[in-house]
């Protein structure tokens, strides 16, 4: 299938997909920059922020409050999950973080998969966006289009909030340093809290953005974590830009590796990925660690 | 002790430590007379595989593989109501297990069958890994798992080795009883070849001759070994493929995989995805326009997808194990339907009556044999004798281990011919197996050793 | 009542003993020097009485409350700023953004004029990131960024390590200054000339402990003590 126009097509699939990920990335790895905490419960965010948008969806049939009530829920989960349980971790060893958070993240699947059973659910999406658009080069669904305006504006609001805010300042320097931050007077746990919350809700937001592209099953966030983890692997840990660079990158490797072989579409992003970690170890925009 | 009558008289070969196990089970719930119990301890014959240890109390426990999690859930969590329900029939004596097996009374030769389940998540080691456990800890006399060939596969392998029998789960690939085939396992269940076999000429039938295929496969023995079956059959009649598109179990969007098909220029997409990533790339299909410009078949249906899809099989065409309006056809399916919807609340999917049917036959394989003894086992079921199913007359081949079986060709519903929500397809005929089969040394098909 | 008064401080690090039973007291508007090898516990001193390094024994009085096993933050909103050895400059701001946030929650602030007036190099590079400094250019940065805060007491690590002399002169000058407008320093140092100018008063410390202590004039007269501890 190597022509000009399925060419064009998987480009812009790409970038679809690639800023998909490039917003559950970026959530990812902001709380990994501030907390130094890799969360593996992220996929888990992903996936309760569709399944909380579902059943806002089921009550209410909007889909703008099922968007709205799937991100604050995920959020509020991500400040409890952040209190009750990922505080006391800080000082633990990273084995023991990387396992409580993998541990949680069973936690959710199973407790979802209980609520709902394994069977997938459905939200569709809002009427004016369903069906197919021309794009003169290619028949795309509409609502995947309208994904891309969305994301692209969630990762405006992103970067709206990290580096023109006093809160994105503090956020941005604890990223570099947080033991610093906490000595210039500024409460560094409530700092990783709200970034926790935010982390979590970039995942849970995008988790109802893209349920209607996938049919929801417990399942849903497990891949997407491994491919999320390769995003912020290739993009540089606790970069927001890496972030977004990681995810069009990886993207585009997916859908044009897809178009030669599709089944070497992972390889290609594996390898892609240990390519970046021989040529530059901290990630394509990432800096020495602060460890 | 306790107060059952054990009629010492009849039971000769009663332990000691049988009856301290006997009483045990008392405990746990409904044991059955010792006096049947003790009739496999007669046999002379050398200990093999979880044999005689695994029977030589008043039950015989069988090890359960499903997936339960990942994207085979669904599916597997329909196959272990089956095993369930059978397990629930053979040891109180059900009437239908009665019907498949005559010589059944109450459990298999008059041990309790006891179970334990794991989940597989459809993934080779992890079913290994549980089925090991079952093997040496609770000294299962017969292990089950699939809804994934590549877990059956490794079960083949790991029962050849553990002199264990192993009945065969959902399992598509041609390879399960071809090249990988053993001698302790057998498949009651249709497959790539006897599908492909089935379904070809209804396709060439209703599409016509020389049309452009394009394939959706999943990257593991059953996804390649189906596509090729459709490819070759299809060949003989000038179809042509013009893309086949191969993704990983599990994958998150099919995206990229539709816009190649979209642009292939095919007329048919043969969805070979099974589980949610059938569910996944079917709806994704409609959203990329792709179903508006061909038609989809699914050579080798898929378990709810129907439910799950939404009205996207309506038109469709499917290639099954069973469906369950075949009961008007059939008497013993309309006897299953009715006590698995009884006891489910739903009607059974063909994951169900394989796992039903499946253990019946065992169990019949068992009392005929007269012993757990596993080589007498396997030659019972190699006598290829004729036995019922829930699909009319079946029979194992001593060649390869593979049951020949109807597959049963349906077509989705349209909405408004429905006749009750789970109404979904039209049973357009019900292939004979003896036709669809391969010969038994086409796919390279060497059972190993009995001991 | 001194300003600082800390009693029998042990830290650690992990399972290594560090500090034992560290004593000190330091008096409003006085600059106060720790002197001692490399190794001998004056960085952990420092970290220890901001709450970077938690002690596990011993008493912090700070303007008469206690502060010790409190977090960073709230010792530095009591009053308190260490100027790390490695600097600590946040290399993705910009140089006015390390000073706008360590002002964030200080009670009274320095305005960034008067930041700026004392060094004027980082006026000149206000909009420039942290990591596109020179060394003395960081160093001011983190002097002037533990000011802003405007601190009752600063504590100084190594300021002056691994500076070209005419940078140490301006660093000197600025401190001076410091120290004459009524700062309140400690001061850690290695450069034996530059302390013994800026500094009132000595502790010597040695494998974690506090091994002498004198006002600076009346060291300089004991070269011995210096032999022994400092190796100088």
């Amino acid at each position: 299938m190597i022509n000009w126009p399925n060419f064009v097509s998987q480009l812009f699939n790409g970038l679809a997909l690639g800023a998909l990920l490039a917003l559950i990335s970026s959530g990812l790895t902001i709380i990994y920059g501030t907390l130094g905490v890799l969360n593996l419960a992220h996929g888990a965010m992903f996936m309760i922020g569709g399944y909380a948008g579902y059943v806002t969806y089921s009550y209410t049939g909007s889909f703008i409050l099922a968007v709205i009530a799937g991100s604050l829920f995920v959020m509020a989960l991500g400040v409890a999950m952040e209190r009750i349980i990922i505080r006391h971790f800080y000082h633990r060893p990273h084995e023991d973080q990387l396992l409580v958070t993998f541990g949680l993240g069973i936690c959710f699947v199973e407790i979802v998969r209980l609520i709902f059973t394994s069977q997938s659910q459905v939200v569709p999406p809002p009427a004016l966006l369903q069906g197919i658009t021309s794009l003169g080069f290619l028949f795309y669904p509409t609502y995947r289009l309208a994904v891309v305006g969305i994301v692209a504006v969630a990762l405006g609001a992103l970067f709206l909030i990290l580096y023109r805010t006093r809160l994105g300042m503090i956020v941005r320097a604890g990223i570099e340093d947080s033991v610093m931050v906490d000595s210039l007077g500024i409460n560094v746990y409530r700092v990783f809290m709200i970034v926790f919350g935010i982390g979590a809700m970039a995942a849970g937001f995008a988790g109802i953005i893209n349920a209607p592209v996938v049919s929801l099953t417990p399942g849903v966030g497990d891949d997407i974590l491994v491919e999320t983890f390769v995003v912020v692997v290739i993009g540089g840990v606790g970069s927001f830009p890496g972030a977004i660079l990681g995810g069009l990158i990886a993207g585009e490797i997916i859908s044009i590796t897809s178009m030669f072989n599709p089944g070497y579409a992972y390889v290609m992003l594996f390898a892609a990925m240990t390519l970046v970690l021989v040529l530059r170890p901290h990630g394509l925009l990432g800096t020495q660690g602060r460890e | 002790m306790s107060t059952r009558d054990f009629r010492p008289g009849s039971a000769p070969n009663v332990s000691r430590r049988t009856l301290l196990q006997a009483g045990a089970g008392l405990i746990g719930g409904s044991v059955l007379p010792a006096s049947i119990a003790s009739r496999a301890f007669a046999e002379d014959h050398p200990a093999i595989g979880t044999y005689p240890a695994g029977t030589s109390g008043s039950s015989a426990f069988i090890g359960i593989s499903v997936p339960r999690t990942g994207t085979y859930a669904v599916q597997g969590e329909d196959e272990l109501k089956g095993y369930q329900l059978a397990i629930e029939h053979i040891n109180s004596g059900h009437e239908l297990i009665k019907k498949i097996s005559p010589k059944t009374s109450k459990g298999v030769l008059g041990k309790e069958l006891k179970f334990g389940v794991a989940d597989s998540a459809a993934k080779p080691n992890e079913a290994v890994q549980a089925q090991q456990r079952f093997i040496s800890e609770n000294k299962a006399v017969m292990i089950t798992g699939g809804t994934s060939s590549a877990v059956a596969v490794a079960l083949n392998k790991l029962a050849q080795r553990e002199k264990v029998i192993f009945v065969c789960g959902i399992s598509g690939s041609n390879d399960t009883t071809g090249k990988d085939c053993v001698r302790y396992g057998f498949r009651q269940n249709f497959f790539g070849q006897t599908a492909a076999a089935a379904i070809a000429p209804v396709l060439i039938k209703q599409f016509g001759k020389n049309k452009k295929a394009a394939y959706l496969t999943p990257d593991y023995t059953y996804g390649h070994t189906v596509t090729k079956s459709m490819q070759d059959r299809l060949a003989e009649a000038g179809w042509t493929t013009v893309t086949n598109q191969v993704s990983p179990l599990g994958a998150p969007d099919y995206s990229s995989y539709l816009l190649n098909v979209a642009n292939s220029g095919a007329d048919v997409l043969i969805n070979v995805n099974w589980g949610h990533d059938a569910v996944l790339s079917t709806q994704q299909a409609k959203q990329f326009g792709v179903l508006d410009k061909m038609k989809l078949v699914v050579p080798y249906q898929v378990p709810f997808i129907a439910r799950e899809t939404g009205g996207l099989m309506q038109g469709v065409y499917a290639a099954t194990d069973y469906w369950w309006t075949i009961e008007d056809k059939y008497p013993l399916a309309k006897m299953f339907n009715e006590a698995f919807e009884k006891k489910y609340g739903y009607k059974p999917e063909w994951g169900a009556e394989n796992a039903y049917v499946s253990f019946a036959h065992w169990a019949r394989m068992v009392e005929e044999a007269g012993s757990f003894y596993p080589p007498d086992v396997i030659k019972a079921y190699e006598k290829g004798e004729t036995l019922p199913s829930l699909v009319g007359d079946v029979h194992y081949r001593p060649e390869d281990h593979q049951c020949v079986r109807p597959v049963v060709i349906v077509r989705g519903k349209m909405e408004k011919e429905m006749k009750n929500k789970e109404d979904y397809y039209e049973v357009i005929e019900i292939v004979p197996g003896d036709g669809l089969m391969q010969k038994p040394d086409a796919f390279g098909c060497h059972l190993g050793d009995y001991t | 009542m001194s300003l600082l008064e800390v009693n029998g401080l042990n830290s650690y690090y992990g399972d290594s003993h560090i500090l034992f039973d560290v004593s000190l007291r330091v008096e409003r508007n006085e600059v106060v020097a720790l002197l001692g090898r490399n190794g001998a516990g004056k960085s952990t001193t420092l970290k220890s009485l901001m709450g970077v390094v938690t002690p596990r024994r011993g008493s912090v009085m700070f303007d008469g409350v206690e502060i010790s096993g409190r977090k960073s933050h709230k010792i530095a909103q009591a009053g308190m700023q260490l100027v790390h050895e490695e600097r600590r400059i946040f290399g993705s701001l910009s140089v006015e953004e390390n000073l706008v946030i360590a002002g964030l929650t200080a009670s009274q602030r320095w305005p960034l004029e008067r930041i700026y007036e004392m060094f004027p190099r980082l006026r000149e590079r206000r909009g420039n990131r942290g990591t596109d400094l020179s060394g003395g250019e960081q160093q001011m940065l983190a002097i002037a960024r533990a000011l802003v805060r405007d601190p009752k007491i600063i504590l100084l690590d190594e300021p002056f390590e691994g500076l070209a002399p005419v940078i140490v002169r301006d660093l000197m000058k600025a401190c001076r200054d410091l120290a004459e407008a009524g700062q309140t320093i400690v001061l850690v140092e290695q450069n034996l000339a530059a302390t013994l100018a800026l500094a009132q008063r000595i502790y010597i410390i040695n494998n974690g402990h506090i091994v002498h202590e004198g006002p600076a004039q009346e060291i300089k007269a004991q070269p011995e003590v210096l032999q022994r501890y400092l190796g100088v």
